[in-house]
């Protein structure tokens, strides 16, 4: 792939040096930063959490072939040219601003390069040239990554050039998404320092992690085509108003109506991003260097965050000092709490499971014609709100899992060198962090909506199902290979016993459930097994003590 | 009370360590007695075995053979009253960096049964002698190498052990730690503390450790006061002795090879 990228600049090495670049370290530069793309952590890969390998460009290209190809289906509706193409542009600036946001930032913002070509004889002019064809080569790739079976289906379906004047039109809405992002960039650094600004980065990622495994559950249930045709983009005045209608436009004029407004929307789709592309250039990026500096300046408001943290230590340290009983457990419990909120990566990788444990519940009542109104009906039934309840315990064991893993994992040296008489315990104490952390938060969500749906009915199964939930993520840590909390590297190889262990994570939740909704049945059962359940959670949370160091070392931790 | 110290039992005893790493034999027999309240230096070339002396000694390593007691406990059987007892400051420690000093003071105090009070009065005063008030609650995400060190050398000794192991502890910092540290040594041993001291200075090797011992292939090469080993080999400078000790094939003019290498 990186040769052949290469090889096409190769026939264009003119055209670089008319802009006063040095061809040959031009190239280089490229070259070295294709490469790192190639070994780069992006959003396809953030959907399987399992692989650590890298896949390389083409996979991730691949994965956006694959989404496109689902939008691209949108052409063979009934629908009129200008909704059709209103969808296929929604969903490609979308994707674009999400991905240049939450995937190519690190790229975009890095200030590596200026460390490693700084001294060296290249000219400021040379880098920036290399920085633009590397922005370009990614945007380009993925705009027709992503419209790949659109460019498909419209040749087959519409006409047999529909691929040219899709792709003059798709490098305007390239333009203009590069213009929205800038813009985003500027606003967002003015008001906010590094640490913030990463915060706000993760955020996208998190969306766009959500979007990328859940969008093909929820969208095709949620949005009907008709209603949107119903609606009447080609005379309604807010549609003016978004971008991809204006893309959409000259596909009306081509194979639809001519009407004069789409002509003006056309005339916006080719004129708007030359003029923000004008604005980003001459206005802005002067500024942006500034910006990119300021990312490294150790963060103003750092004195600020300390104490807002300092603040927020109380509730760990109440609940730390009540619910643990040795130093090591409160080791556990302390980290886990502390680094579970500020480890970006880990809530990169547990977040939008989060998340979609939210959802869950919701999609898998969804498969009805009533829309919302039909999951109402069926939380009403006891398989419907259990669901609701058991979803948190399908959650934690994952969370509870990634926990164990860490970037930093070198520094978990500190287990082995302090006084740590039962390693078990640390891992209880953040066994405890997950429960409380998380737990609770996701548990009193789905117990408080299924309270106000359900009533005071629903008590007893909610406090039921929170012993069974506290067995079921402590069972799933027991099984696991013991990992103290942070201390192992992500590249790491799984252990073979994985699969076995993931199939039991998803089948003791659910066996528990239907043991539950058997119970549920017979009259005074439920708040009767709260007591047995209670004293199973709290005997199999002793259970940790049995694991020394030896059962540690024997797993290779 | 206090005893002469040739009389008192030596707070570390190495009888015939070996240790192997697969088919690698890293160490390869190691007799070593250290006396309650010297300061050792241990030195040896890049990949001669000290950090992992040390980490054994520490009770981090274990599957080696022969007889390790220290702090009159037996490391194979009971390195966790070997860990109560001692400090360890590693070699290019890494430290969870979204954790504050403070924090992770706590978290490492917290284990050797400190009080919070009391950590938190402690941690904020060793800062302060560092240099580092003003960082206590500041992640340490931007921290630089010295300061990491600083807060690693504090976590190390700030429960009071009786024995401290320093891996290498200089690197980082600037000529006014390496100062302070190099009299904190000093009066550590003053106190009645030992100190296991790793490293490659040999100026600071040479005017802080009472007692040197250079290992070289998994071996004791030679071991004593500096004024022993300048007898031995007949020169002025600890890196000199060293360099004789060590010298390996071939080492003559590699930097004579390096500049013809450059040149072309």
């Amino acid at each position: 792939m990186i040769p052949f990228l290469l090889a096409m600049f190769d026939r264009v090495a003119w055209a670089v040096r008319m802009t006063g670049a040095d061809y040959g370290q031009f190239r280089t530069i490229l070259a070295a930063k294709l490469t790192l793309d190639n070994r780069r952590q992006t959003l396809a890969r953030f959907s399987q959490q399992e692989t650590s390998q890298p896949k390389g460009l083409l996979a991730s290209l691949g994965f956006f072939v694959f989404m496109g190809a689902f939008v691209s289906f949108v052409l063979l509706a009934r629908v009129s040219p200008l909704v059709a193409f209103t969808v296929i542009f929604t969903f490609i600036m979308f994707m674009l601003a999400m991905s240049l946001i939450a995937d190519f930032s690190a790229v975009l913002l890095d200030t590596v390069d200026l460390i490693v070509l700084g001294p060296r004889p290249v000219s400021g002019r040379t880098i920036l040239v290399a920085r633009l064809a590397h922005i370009c080569t990614y945007l380009g790739l993925l705009g027709i990554s992503l419209s790949a079976a659109t460019m498909v289906v419209g040749a087959f379906q519409l006409h047999p050039l529909f691929p040219l004047p899709f792709l003059a039109i798709l490098s305007a809405a390239i333009a203009l998404v590069v213009v929205f992002v800038s813009v985003f960039y500027l606003v967002a650094l003015r008001f906010t320092d590094g640490e913030r600004f990463r915060d706000i980065v993760l955020v996208f990622q998190i969306g766009m992690s959500v979007f990328a495994i859940g969008a093909y559950q929820i969208l095709p249930r949620v949005v009907d085509f008709n209603v949107l045709e119903r609606v009447g983009l080609s005379g309604a005045w807010w549609a003016v108003l978004y971008p991809p209608v204006w893309f959409a436009a000259p596909f009306e004029l081509l194979f639809g109506h001519s009407f004069p407004r789409a002509w003006i929307l056309t005339a916006a789709a080719l004129v708007l991003p030359v003029v923000g592309l004008w604005f980003v250039v001459r206005v802005l990026s002067p500024n942006f260097g500034r910006m990119l500096v300021k990312l490294q300046e150790q963060s103003p408001q750092a004195e600020g965050l300390a104490t807002r943290i300092g603040r927020r230590g109380g509730l760990k340290s109440l609940l730390g000092r009540a619910t643990t009983g040795s130093a090591e457990e409160r080791l556990g419990f302390d980290l886990s709490w502390i680094l579970a909120a500020r480890d970006r990566p880990f809530k990169l990788r547990t977040y939008p499971s989060i998340v979609f444990c939210l959802l869950f519940p919701v999609i898998m009542l969804s498969q009805t014609d009533r829309g919302l109104a039909g999951v109402t009906d069926r939380m009403l039934q006891p398989g419907g709100y259990l669901l609701g309840l058991y979803a948190t315990a399908l959650l934690l064991p994952m969370v509870l899992s990634q926990i164990g893993f860490s970037a930093e994992f070198e520094a978990g040296w500190i287990y082995h060198a302090l006084p740590v008489a039962v390693p078990g315990r640390v891992l209880r104490g953040s066994t405890k962090t997950v429960l409380l952390r998380f737990g609770l938060l996701l548990f009193g969500i789905a117990a408080g909506v299924l309270f106000a749906l359900v009533g005071w009915d629903i008590v007893p199964h909610a406090i039921l199902a929170a012993c069974q939930t506290w067995t079921i993520t402590v069972i799933s840590s027991l099984v696991d290979a013991p990992r103290l909390p942070f201390s192992e590297s992500l590249t790491m190889t799984r252990s073979a016993g994985a699969f076995g262990r993931n199939l039991l994570m998803l089948l003791l939740p659910a066996g528990v459930g239907f043991v539950h909704y058997g119970l549920a049945r017979i009259p005074h059962a439920v708040p009767v097994a709260i007591v047995p359940a209670f004293v199973l959670a709290l005997w199999m949370t002793r259970r940790y003590e049995a694991l020394d160091w030896a059962t540690f070392e024997k797993s290779g931790a | 009370m206090v005893e002469v110290q040739t009389d008192s039992p030596p707070i570390v005893r190495l009888e015939g360590l070996r240790m192997s790493f697969g088919a690698n034999e890293v160490l390869k027999g190691i007799d070593l007695e250290v006396p309650a309240g010297r300061v050792l230096g241990y030195l040896g070339p890049n990949g001669a075995g000290k950090s992992t002396t040390v980490k054994i000694l520490i009770g981090m390593l274990t599957g080696f053979r022969g007889s390790v007691t220290v702090c009159g406990f037996d490391v194979a059987k009971e390195a966790l009253e070997v860990k109560r007892r001692i400090g360890y400051v590693p070699e290019a420690g890494a430290l969870y960096e979204a954790l504050t000093p403070l924090e992770y003071l706590s978290l490492v105090g917290g284990l050797h049964g400190l009080g919070e009070k009391e950590l938190t009065e402690k941690a904020f005063a060793l800062l302060k002698l560092f240099g580092l008030r003003d960082q206590g609650e500041v992640r340490m995400t931007t921290f630089s190498k010295g300061m990491k060190q600083k807060v690693l050398i504090i976590a190390g000794l700030i429960h009071n052990p009786e024995l401290v192991f320093l891996d290498e502890p200089m690197s980082g910092l600037d000529a006014n730690a390496t100062v302070i540290l190099k009299e904190l040594i000093t009066s550590l041993a003053k106190a009645g503390k030992t100190v296991f001291y790793c490293s490659h200075l040999m100026d600071v090797v040479e005017r802080v450790c009472d007692r040197i011992t250079i290992i070289d292939g998994g071996r004791i090469i030679a071991d004593g006061t500096f004024e022993e080993l300048k007898a031995r080999v007949a020169d002025a400078s600890l890196e000199k002795i060293f360099t004789q000790l060590t010298r390996k094939e071939g080492q003559d003019g590699v930097a004579a090879d390096f500049l013809r290498v450059i040149q072309g």
